[in-house]
C-alpha cells in the first residue's frame, strides 16, 4: 500500500491524460492505470472525472476516439493524441514546469 | 492557446453534434465505455484475489456512482442552451399532448383566424401586390371623353379625336385604341362554332402597354386595315384550352366571323389585365362578354368608317417620361377645347385622363382593403380568445412555476419555456391555418365576382407563406408576453401554500387584464357583426329591388349574324332584308315550340347598359340641345309580354312597325316624366339618327346598368326599324325551368342557319343574380367572419365566467349557506358576464359607428348608421353573451358550502 494517496490535482488531469496518451493510444481504464503506475501509485485518477475529461478533450479536438478490441478482446473505446493535442501537451508541460519551479522557489526560501 | 488545426476542431464539433442529435447512439457508447471500464476494474480486483462479486462491487463503488458518471459526461457532451431548448420543446410537446381538448381548442381557433387571414391575404397579394405585367405601369393612362350636357365622365372616344390627341400631345408618348368585339370562331375539322370574347386593338396598344407575345410576333403597324388580311393574336388561356398550347398554330389561318384570319402569335394571360374593368368603367361600350380575351384582333380604323360623331373607342395612352396625369389632363383638355371649336359634333365634349391603375383597381382596392380589415379583426378576436385560454392555464400552472422559482429556476429560463410553448401552439395553429387557407382560397376564387382582376391567379405562394409566418411570430411573442407578465406578479408564498390541484387566484391585475381581453373581444365582434349586418341588409334590399321586369321563367340567349350572309349596308339601313327576315323567322320558330308562352328579341340583354344617343324633341329643338343623351334600346313585338313590363299608355310595338312603315318608338316612364311632365307624350315625336320617330306608347321603367342603378330615361325603337346583327333572344316558358327549352330553341336556330351559334344562354334570373355577385360576395364573407367571431366570443365569455365561478365557488357556497337564494347567485354570476359584454358592445358600437363610413360605397338602400341594423346587432350580441353566461351561473347555484369550507381549511 502506498504511504499517501493523492487525488489528482484539479486542473492537472488534462495534462496527465495528454501525457499518458502521448506514448500510445489506449482506452479510458488504461489511461487511469498508466497514470497510477507512472506516479508509483501516488496519483489516483478519480474515475468519475476521468470520462468527462476524456469527452471534453475529444470535443476540443485534442484527442480523438475510435472503437477497437482490447487485449482480452472486449469492445473498447481507444483514445489517441491528435496533432493539436500534442502541441497542447507541450504548452501545458511548459506551463506546469514554470509553475512547479515557482512553487519550489517559494518553499526553498528560508 | 495554439489554434487547433481545422480538422481536429471540426472533428470535435461533429462529436458534439452527434451527442446532441443522435442521442440514443451517444448514450449507448457511453454505456459501453462504462461497462468496459467496470469489467477491466473487476478483472484487476480478481487478479488481486477478490471474488468476482466483490471485485465488481468495489469497481462500481470506486467509480463513484454510475448515474453521476452519466450526468457529468452528458453535461460535457452537450451545450447547455441547446439541451434546455430541447427539454423545453419536449416539455411543451408533452403539454400539448397531455390536454388534447385544450390544445385542439387553441390550435383550431388560431387555425381559423390565421387561415382566414392568409386566404384573404393571398387574394390581396394576387390582385394588388403582384407586379404589373406592363412595363412602367405608372405611366399608363386611360383617356376618356366627357359630355358636359349629360355629365358623363367616362365616354369612349371617337377615332379622329384619338388621332388628334396622339398627334398634338406632348405629355403622351403614345396612344392606342381598343374596342370589345365578340367573335365567332369555327373550329377546324368539326366545323363547330363558338362565340368568344374578342378585343379589337390598334397595333400601337401592344407597345403602349408594353406586353410581349409568348409565341409568334406582335401586330405590325398598319395591320388590321379594312380590306387587308385579318390578323389576330390568341389569348394564352384560349390557346391553351382550344389549341392545347400548340406553338404550331402561329402562322396558320383560322375562321373568325366566317373570314380567314392569320394567327400572328399568342399574348400572355396577364396582358388582359384591366380589359374587363375598363369596359365596366365606360359609360357605354361595345360588348365584351367574357372575363378573358380569347382573341385579340388587329384593327386600324379610318375616319371614313368611324367618323368624329361615333364614340366606340376605349383609349389607352403612355405618358411621356416625367409627365404626370395632371399635366396630361391639362394639355388634352386644351386640345379638346380646340376640337370643340373646330367641329360642331364635338360641342360640349371634354376629356378625362385617369391613371390606368385607378381604373383597373379603383373599385376592387377599397373592397379588398375592407375585407382584409374585417379578417384582421377576426384574427384579433381569435387571438383574444386564445390569450384567455392561455391565461386561465397559466393560473392553473402558477404552483408549478412557483415551485420551480423557489428551487432556483431563473425567471428568464421560465420565460423561455413559455416562449417555446407558445411557439409550439402557434406553429401548430399556423400549420392548420395554412392548410385551411388552401381550401378557403379555392372557395374564395369560386365565389368571387368575375370583375376582380387576376383573382384566379391567387395562390399560397412564398410571399403568402412569409406573411403567415410573420403573423405567427407576432402572435407567439404576444402569447409569451402575457404569462410572463403575469408570473412576474406571482406571489410565491401564496402559490406555494395553496393546495395541489386547486386553482390559484390570478392577481387582481391579471383578472382585470382578462376582463379587458373579453371586452375587446366583444367589441371587435360587434364591429364585425355590424358590418355584416349592414351588408346583408343592403344585399336583402338589392335582391328585392324591382328590376322593372319579371325574370322568372325567362331564358335569355344571344346570337350574332355573320356579315357575310347578313350584310349590314349603311346606305340601305334600316332596310336589311336578310337580317329582318332572320329575326321574323326565328321568332316564329321559337314561339311554335311547345311550352313557350312568349318570345321576343332585344338589341341588348336586359340589365346591360347598351348605349345612349343624342336626340331632340320635334318642336322643342332649342331646349333639346341641353338634354343629355338618352338610353336607346331596340325590341321586337312581344317584348312586353315576354318580359312582364307594363304598358302604361298608348300601344306597344307591333308587327306592322317595320322598315317601310313610319318610324315609331315607345318611351319609358322616366323619359315621360322628365321630358313630357305636362303633356301626353303619345303622339309627340323624337328625332335621332336623322329621322323623326313618333311616340306611340309609354312603358314601365326597367333597370339598365345593374340592379342598383337608378331608373334612367330611355327610348325603345322597333328592331325592324333599327336592325342589329347581334341580338338577344328572350323566351318565357309557360311553366317550369326555362332551361328545359334550350335544346328546342337551339334546334330551331340550327334549322334556320346552322352556322349561327347561341351564346350567353342562361335563365334571366341568373343574370339578375350575377348583377349583384359583388355585394353578395362581400356580404357572405363578412357574415362568415362575423359568425365565427360570435362563436369565439361565446367561448370567450363562457370561459371567463366559468373560471370566475370555479374561483369563487367557496364564496358562493357561503353566500348560499347564509341564505342567498339561487336567483341571486345566478344574477351575480351572469351579471358579470353581461356587464363585461355590455362594455364591449358599447365600445364596439362606437367603433362600428365610426368605421361604418368605410362601407358607404358598398351599401345600397341603407345608411351606414342604420339604427335598425345597429339595434339588431346589440340584441344579438347581448343574447349571445347571456347564453354564454347562463351555464356557469347555473353551475354556481350548485355550490356546496360544506365542501367549499372544507377545501379552505
Amino acid at each position: 500500500m502506498p504511504p499517501t494517496n493523492a487525488d489528482v490535482l484539479q486542473g492537472t488531469l488534462d495534462l496527465l491524460i495528454l501525457k499518458a496518451l502521448s506514448a500510445e493510444s489506449m482506452h479510458g481504464w488504461g489511461v487511469a492505470q498508466r497514470i497510477q503506475q507512472i506516479s508509483r501509485d501516488v496519483l489516483h485518477v478519480n474515475q468519475g472525472s476521468l470520462y468527462p475529461a476524456l469527452h471534453r478533450l475529444e470535443q476540443r479536438g485534442w484527442i480523438a476516439a475510435s472503437w477497437g478490441a482490447s487485449d482480452n478482446n472486449r469492445r473498447a473505446k481507444f483514445y489517441r493524441l491528435t496533432a493539436t493535442g500534442r502541441k497542447q501537451l507541450q504548452s501545458e508541460v511548459a506551463t506546469w514546469r514554470r509553475f512547479s519551479a515557482a512553487i519550489e522557489l517559494v518553499l526553498a526560501a528560508g | 492557446m495554439p489554434t487547433a488545426p481545422i480538422v481536429d476542431r471540426i472533428r470535435g464539433v461533429l462529436v458534439r453534434m452527434r451527442a446532441l442529435w443522435n442521442r440514443s447512439a451517444a448514450e449507448r457508447d457511453l454505456d459501453d465505455e462504462l461497462r468496459f471500464h467496470i469489467a477491466m476494474e473487476t478483472e484487476a480486483g480478481e487478479r488481486r484475489g477478490l471474488s468476482h462479486d466483490d471485485a465488481r462491487r468495489r469497481a462500481v463503488v470506486a467509480f463513484g456512482g454510475i448515474q453521476r458518471f452519466r450526468e457529468e459526461t452528458r453535461d460535457t457532451d452537450r451545450p447547455r442552451r441547446l439541451e434546455e431548448a430541447r427539454a423545453d420543446l419536449a416539455h411543451a410537446w408533452r403539454l400539448v399532448v397531455s390536454r388534447p381538448a385544450f390544445s385542439a381548442a387553441v390550435i383550431l381557433t388560431l387555425g381559423v383566424g390565421i387561415g382566414a387571414n392568409t386566404a384573404i391575404f393571398s387574394v390581396v397579394n394576387a390582385v394588388l401586390l403582384r407586379p404589373s405585367p406592363f412595363t412602367d405601369p405608372d405611366r399608363l393612362v386611360m383617356v376618356w371623353e366627357t359630355d358636359r350636357a349629360s355629365g358623363t365622365q367616362h365616354e369612349p372616344a371617337s377615332w379622329p379625336d384619338i388621332v388628334d390627341f396622339g398627334e398634338r400631345s406632348r405629355t403622351l408618348q403614345s396612344i392606342g385604341a381598343m374596342m370589345g368585339r365578340d367573335v365567332t370562331i369555327a373550329r377546324a375539322g368539326t366545323g363547330d362554332r363558338e362565340r368568344v370574347a374578342g378585343l379589337a386593338i390598334t397595333p400601337s396598344v401592344l407597345s403602349v402597354l408594353g406586353v410581349r407575345v409568348i409565341a409568334g410576333r406582335p401586330f405590325a403597324e398598319g395591320e388590321g386595315r379594312a380590306g387587308a388580311q385579318s390578323v389576330i393574336l390568341l389569348g394564352e388561356k384560349y390557346w391553351r384550352t382550344r389549341f392545347a398550347a400548340d406553338p404550331g398554330i402561329v402562322g396558320r389561318t383560322i375562321m373568325v366571323d366566317e373570314r380567314p384570319a392569320l394567327v400572328a402569335g399568342v399574348l400572355p394571360a396577364a396582358a388582359e389585365l384591366g380589359v374587363r374593368q375598363i369596359h365596366e368603367r365606360a359609360d357605354y361600350a361595345e360588348t365584351f362578354s367574357g372575363t378573358h380575351v380569347a382573341v385579340w384582333l388587329a384593327f386600324q380604323p379610318s375616319a371614313d368608317s368611324f367618323p368624329r360623331e361615333t364614340h366606340p373607342f376605349l383609349t389607352v395612352g403612355r405618358l411621356a417620361r416625367g409627365a404626370t396625369v395632371g399635366a396630361a389632363q391639362r394639355e388634352l383638355a386644351g386640345i379638346a377645347a380646340h376640337l370643340e371649336r373646330a367641329y360642331p359634333v364635338n360641342a360640349q365634349r371634354g376629356v378625362n385622363v385617369e391613371s390606368y391603375g385607378s381604373v383597373v383597381f379603383g373599385t376592387v382596392r377599397p373592397a379588398l382593403a375592407l375585407l382584409f380589415g374585417a379578417v384582421t379583426l377576426l384574427l384579433l378576436v381569435t387571438c383574444a380568445n386564445v390569450a384567455n385560454l392561455l391565461l386561465a392555464r397559466t393560473a392553473a400552472r402558477a404552483r408549478e412555476v412557483a415551485v420551480r422559482v423557489a428551487l432556483g429556476a431563473a425567471r428568464a429560463r421560465i420565460a423561455r419555456q413559455f416562449l417555446v410553448e407558445s411557439l409550439v401552439f402557434v406553429a401548430l395553429g399556423t400549420a392548420s391555418g395554412v392548410a385551411l387557407a388552401f381550401g378557403a382560397l379555392r372557395l374564395l376564387i369560386a365565389l368571387a365576382p368575375p370583375d376582380v382582376p387576376r383573382i384566379e391567379t391567387a395562390s399560397v405562394d412564398g410571399r403568402v407563406l412569409g406573411y403567415a409566418a410573420a403573423t405567427a411570430v407576432l402572435i407567439a411573442l404576444l402569447f409569451t408576453a402575457l404569462p410572463v407578465l403575469q408570473m412576474r406578479r406571482l406571489d410565491l408564498q401564496h402559490a406555494l401554500k395553496s393546495h395541489g390541484g386547486r386553482l390559484i387566484s390570478l392577481g387582481r391585475s391579471s383578472r382585470r387584464f382578462q376582463a379587458g381581453v373579453i371586452v375587446a373581444e366583444v367589441a371587435l365582434t360587434v364591429m364585425l357583426v355590424a358590418g355584416a349586418g349592414l351588408l346583408l341588409r343592403s344585399l336583402w334590399r338589392l335582391s328585392h329591388v324591382d328590376p322593372g321586369f319579371d325574370a322568372a321563367r325567362v331564358l335569355e340567349a344571344q346570337y350574332q349574324l355573320p356579315p357575310t350572309r347578313y350584310p349590314f349596308g349603311v346606305k340601305r339601313f334600316p332596310d336589311l332584308p336578310e337580317v329582318n327576315a332572320f329575326h321574323t323567322q326565328l321568332l316564329a320558330a321559337v314561339r311554335a315550340i311547345p311550352g313557350v308562352a312568349a318570345a321576343a328579341l332585344a338589341g341588348s340583354p336586359p340589365l346591360d347598359a347598351g348605349f345612349t344617343n343624342s336626340f331632340a324633341i320635334v318642336g322643342r329643338e332649342a331646349e333639346s340641345a341641353h338634354f343629355p343623351e338618352i338610353r336607346t334600346r331596340f325590341l321586337s313585338p312581344g317584348y312586353l309580354e315576354t318580359m312582364g313590363v307594363p304598358l302604361l299608355g298608348g300601344r306597344a310595338i307591333a308587327n306592322g312597325d317595320d322598315a317601310p312603315s313610319p318610324n315609331v318608338i315607345v318611351i319609358n316612364r322616366a323619359a315621360a316624366r322628365r321630358y313630357f311632365p305636362a303633356v301626353d307624350p303619345v303622339g309627340q315625336s323624337i328625332r335621332f339618327w336623322g329621322t323623326p320617330r313618333r311616340i306611340v306608347g309609354v312603358i314601365g321603367d326597367e333597370k339598365f346598368r345593374g340592379i342598383d342603378a337608378p331608373s334612367e330615361p330611355a327610348v325603345y325603337a322597333p328592331l325592324a326599324q333599327a336592325p342589329m346583327q347581334q341580338a338577344t333572344l328572350l323566351v318565357r316558358a309557360s311553366h317550369g325551368d326555362p332551361m328545359a327549352l334550350v335544346p328546342a330553341v337551339r334546334a330551331a336556330l340550327r334549322q334556320l342557319d346552322p352556322a349561327v351559334p347561341l351564346f350567353g344562354v342562361e335563365p334571366l334570373a341568373h343574370a339578375v343574380q350575377s348583377s349583384i355577385a359583388k355585394p353578395r360576395f362581400d356580404a357572405v364573407l363578412f357574415a362568415a367572419f362575423a359568425a365565427t367571431a360570435i362563436v369565439l366570443a361565446v367561448v370567450g365569455v363562457y370561459g371567463v365566467v366559468s373560471y370566475t365561478v370555479t374561483e369563487r365557488m367557496a364564496e358562493l357556497g357561503i353566500r348560499m349557506a347564509l341564505g342567498a337564494d339561487r336567483w341571486h347567485v345566478v344574477r351575480l354570476v351572469a351579471g358579470m358576464g353581461m356587464t363585461l359584454s355590455a362594455v364591449g358592445v358599447a365600445l364596439g358600437l362606437e367603433a362600428a359607428y365610426a368605421g361604418s363610413r368605410l362601407l358607404r360605397s358598398m351599401v345600397f338602400g341603407v345608411t351606414t348608421t342604420d339604427p335598425a341594423t345597429f339595434a339588431a346587432v346589440v340584441v344579438l350580441v347581448m343574447l349571445t353573451a347571456l347564453a354564454a353566461s347562463v351555464g356557469p351561473a347555473l353551475r354556481a347555484t350548485r355550490a356546496d358550502p360544506m365542501q367549499a369550507l372544507r377545501a379552505e381549511s
